[in-house]
This record gives C-alpha cells, structure tokens and sequence, in this order.
C-alpha cells in the first residue's frame, strides 16, 4: 500500500512550495477584502440595499458573510482548479508518470493521493478563512455570526471546493496539459456561476427546472436543512428554505455523485489507460 | 555455457489509435548481462521498454519477465525491476535526497532503507555534496545521474535504460557507460535502447536491431565483431529493409 507515503509527501510537497503562498493569497485577500467590504456595509447600509437590488435591507453578520461569501465562493473554486488541474497534467508534464507507473504502486494511488492530501490541506484553508472573517467582523463591532450560520456557510465553501477539485482531477486526468485543465475547470465554474444568475431572472416555472442543474442549488438544500432556513446564499436569490431530510438526502447524493464520480472516473483511466509520453 | 533467459517475448503487437503499428508480432529473448537494442528513430526501441516496464500494455501477445508473466504478475515483475526513461521526470522542487528517498519509498523500500539507499546512491553518482540542493539547480548531467540513480535504488534484476547519453557531453556520457558495465559486472541485466552504435558495442553481450516494430537481427557482441563490427552489421541489416 503505497497510499500513505504518497499522501505524506504529496503534503509535504504542498507545504513547502509556492502553491501553498499562491493558495493562501487566493483564499485571505478575499478575507481581508470581504473585512472590509462588511464594515463598510454597516457603516453604509443603503450600499447593500442598492447593489442587492433590496433583497438586504438589514445589514446583520449573517447578511455581512452572505455577501461575503458570495464573493468568496469564486477564489476558493478557481483555487481548487488550478491545483487539482496539476494532479494528473502535471506530472504527464514533468515526465514523471511514466516513471511513476513503473514502480510497484497502484496508479490509482496517485490520484488518490493527490486528492486526499490537497483535500486535507483545503479544508484547513478554508476553515481559517472563514474564521478569520468571523473574528473580523467580532473586531468591527458586527459580529461574530452565531454557529449554525457559521457552520452552514463553512458547509457551502467546504462542499464548493471538494467538488471543483473532483472535477478538476478529471479534467487533469483528460487533458494533456495543466493549462488545459485549468482552462477547462474555470470554462465550467464560469458557465455555472452564468447560469445560477441566470436562473435568477427567469419566470419561476421554468428556473424551478433548471435549477436542478445548478450546483449551488443542491448546496443551498442542504445548509437550508442545517440551519433551519437561516443561510441563504445570495447566489440563490437570497432566499432560503428550511428543507426536508428527503430533499437533503437526495441533494447529498448529488453532491456526492459530483465529488465521487470525477475521481472514480479520473483513477479508472489513469489505472487502465497507457500512460503517454 | 547455457545462458540464462530472463525476458521472454512472444509475438507481441502494440497499436496506438488510428491502428498505428508500433510494434508488429515481436519476439525476443533476451539473456543475463548487458543487453543492446539498436535501432534507427520510431522502430519502437521505447515502445518495447514501456511495454516490459509496464507503462503501456500491449494489444496482443506475451511477456514473461524473470519467470512472471508481465500481465497477471506485473507488481511481482515491477519491484524487480528499474527504469530510466528516455526524457525521465524530476521533481525539481525536491533536493536530490528528498527525490531518492520518494523515489526508494515508491520502490517497495522501508524508511530507513530508502534513506540509506538514498544516501549511497548519491555518493556513487558523485552527487553526495549536492544532496541538499533542490533539483532545479543541477545540471542536465546532473539531473541524468539523479534520474539513473533511482533506476538502481530496489536494486533490480533488471536495469532498463531508454537512451541513457541522450544530450550528455563526452565525460558524462563516459560516465553512464562505466556505471553500465558495473552493473553488468554485479551479475544483472542491463536492457539498453540506443542508436549510438559505437556505445553498443563498447557495453553489450547481446544485440538486436529491430525497425518498425520488428527484430532484424539478433545476436552476440562475438557474432557482431564476425560480421565486420556493429556500424557494417546494422548498414547491411537496414540496407535489407530499404533504409
């Protein structure tokens, strides 16, 4: 079983390389900013209420991290993507898969590696993001949001990541460069994030079907359920839903089969397929 | 004296998409000690050591490696086995050590040994004082040391080598061909791929030529001198082929 010694050093690798300062910017200088951003909407409530179009007319901490995260949702997935985008490309890249495929170890212990030890490493990014803006707006006088909102929010970014980076390892595994990966991840996040506003705007007969193709849609099921209808996400019109445990059963299934299904797919080609020079 | 046959191949086809035949029904059987495949560029010198190597599989056909059979035993065959492929990977944010000890990890060695083989390696490529500075910093004789390094690090049965003086000046290249002939001295087997004749003919004890996937001869260094030397043997074999 090779897995560990590939998750250990693929950590390790991750720690001490520039990818880790490149992620750590991706992730705080929307911290600092959404800080920022927050203090200024509650000093300047009529900014909100004009930029939502008066969907927020109370500036509250839980509206603060819902406008933040709607910003946030974006760094944290492209961070996901132009990492994930390397699992595969790039070491086809280096040169080293062939090498890789000559030792002793599973192929797809490579992907799963890789997968399992940027995972790790994300979910603590992530948790340090979203608690860095919670003890921000604690600093500002605004917050900090209560727990279940918290937890919720922290639900949305952990959910957003873990499936972009599913779909990145596929895309990574598919193409034969990492610019290529990284091109074809940010084509779909942009498509989805088009389309959620799209939805939006559309007569409600006919978004109530297409929003089941919609990402954020399934996320914002299952937070509703968490908190009892108190996250909303902005991206979705605001508005929340408290939900069922039937609806967040099924929209756990579909984010599951997002994150699961890439990474199947991505070691069953990597495991069977020649490796390319 | 009766040679021993550590590699057998049996009538093996490799087709890439769109039915290109980079291997057409080859079969080889290559003996202990330093063995030389020869042959002009896109004859599938890389193709066939990806094939025995397990990078790629082939379409049809049969390998057995040191006494597996490379399809049901491939993990048997690849802890016995080391490769340095033609353009071989770094990882050049790593020092030479940190690559050498992953590298021995993924071999199959436990922690200590692969720190030890790691560090015995890097005295025997003459790279002990570079242990600690990141790959990226080592020259391209450097890095090709490193890579034949971790060829060695399971200590294999069988060593192949794509191209092991591929862009190398003439002290490094020296270089590579003693540490081969000191391989084959151990009592291993060397698989070396190469169109550089006259390095061929300085290391192996046995040689093909093989062009499109096929072998067109196949003999020993002693049976090569009889035909006038490697560079009048492989002119007469590929003048047959219409080279």
């Amino acid at each position: 079983m090779y897995l560990p010694i590939i998750l250990y050093q693929e950590t390790l690798s991750y720690l001490s390389s520039r990818r880790l300062i490149f992620s750590l910017l991706l992730i705080f200088i929307p911290a600092a900013c959404g800080i920022w951003f927050s203090s200024m909407m509650y000093h300047h409530p009529s900014i909100i209420a004009r930029m939502t179009a008066g969907w927020i007319r109370e500036v509250t901490p839980k509206t603060c991290i819902m406008v933040y995260l709607d910003v946030a949702v974006f760094p944290i997935a492209l961070t996901a993507i132009i990492n994930a985008s390397d699992f595969i490309a790039g070491e086809r890249t280096r040169g080293m898969l062939q090498l890789l495929a000559s030792k002793p170890l599973g192929r797809w212990e490579i992907v799963v590696g890789k997968y399992l030890s940027f995972i790790s490493i994300f979910l603590v990014l992530i948790l340090l993001k979203l608690s860095i803006f919670n003890i921000g707006l604690k600093f500002l006088g605004i917050g900090p949001v209560e727990n279940r909102v918290f937890l919720s929010y922290l639900v949305v970014l952990v959910l957003t990541g873990i499936v972009y980076t599913s779909i990145a390892t596929l895309s990574s595994t598919l193409t034969r460069t990492t610019l290529a990966a990284i091109l074809a991840g940010f084509l779909l996040l942009i498509a989805w994030y088009i389309f959620d506003w799209m939805i939006l705007y559309l007569p409600v007969s006919t978004s109530d079907i297409l929003e089941k193709f919609s990402l954020s849609y399934y996320i914002e099921n299952i937070i509703g359920y968490i908190s009892k209808g108190e996250a909303p996400l902005l991206l979705r019109g605001g508005v929340s839903s408290k939900g069922s445990l039937g609806i967040l059963l099924k929209s756990m299934g579909v984010v599951g089969c997002l994150t699961l299904i890439p990474v199947a797919v991505s070691t069953v080609i990597v495991q069977r397929k020649d490796i390319a020079q | 004296m009766k040679m021993e046959t550590v590699i057998r191949i049996k009538n093996i086809v490799k087709l890439y998409p769109g039915d290109i035949k980079a291997i057409s029904n080859l079969t080889l059987n290559v003996q202990k000690g330093i063995f030389g495949l020869l042959g002009p560029n896109g004859s599938g010198k890389t193709t066939l050591i990806q094939i025995l190597t397990g990078v790629i599989r082939p379409t049809s056909g049969s390998v057995e490696i040191l006494g597996y059979d490379l399809k049901k035993q491939l993990s048997f065959v690849k802890r016995d086995i080391g490769y340095l492929p033609e353009y071989p990977g770094m990882y050049e944010d790593m020092t030479g050590m940190s690559f050498l000890h992953y590298m021995g990890r993924l071999s199959g060695l436990s922690k200590k040994e692969a720190r030890n083989t790691a560090k015995r390696s890097l005295k025997e490529a003459d790279l002990e004082k570079w242990e600690d500075a990141k790959i990226r910093k080592y020259s391209a004789g450097m890095k090709q040391r490193i890579a034949f390094a971790q060829s060695l690090l399971n200590d294999p049965q069988i060593v192949f080598l794509d191209e092991p003086t591929k862009g190398l000046d003439p002290m490094e290249r020296q270089k590579v061909l003693s540490r081969i002939e000191k391989i084959g001295e151990q009592g291993k087997t060397v698989f070396l791929s190469s169109h550089i004749l006259v390095e061929i003919e300085r290391v192996a004890d046995h040689i093909a030529i093989i062009s499109t996937g096929r072998v067109l001869f196949q003999g020993t260094s002693e049976e090569v001198k009889r035909e006038d030397g490697l560079s009048s043997l492989y002119g007469k074999v590929l003048i047959g082929e219409g080279f």
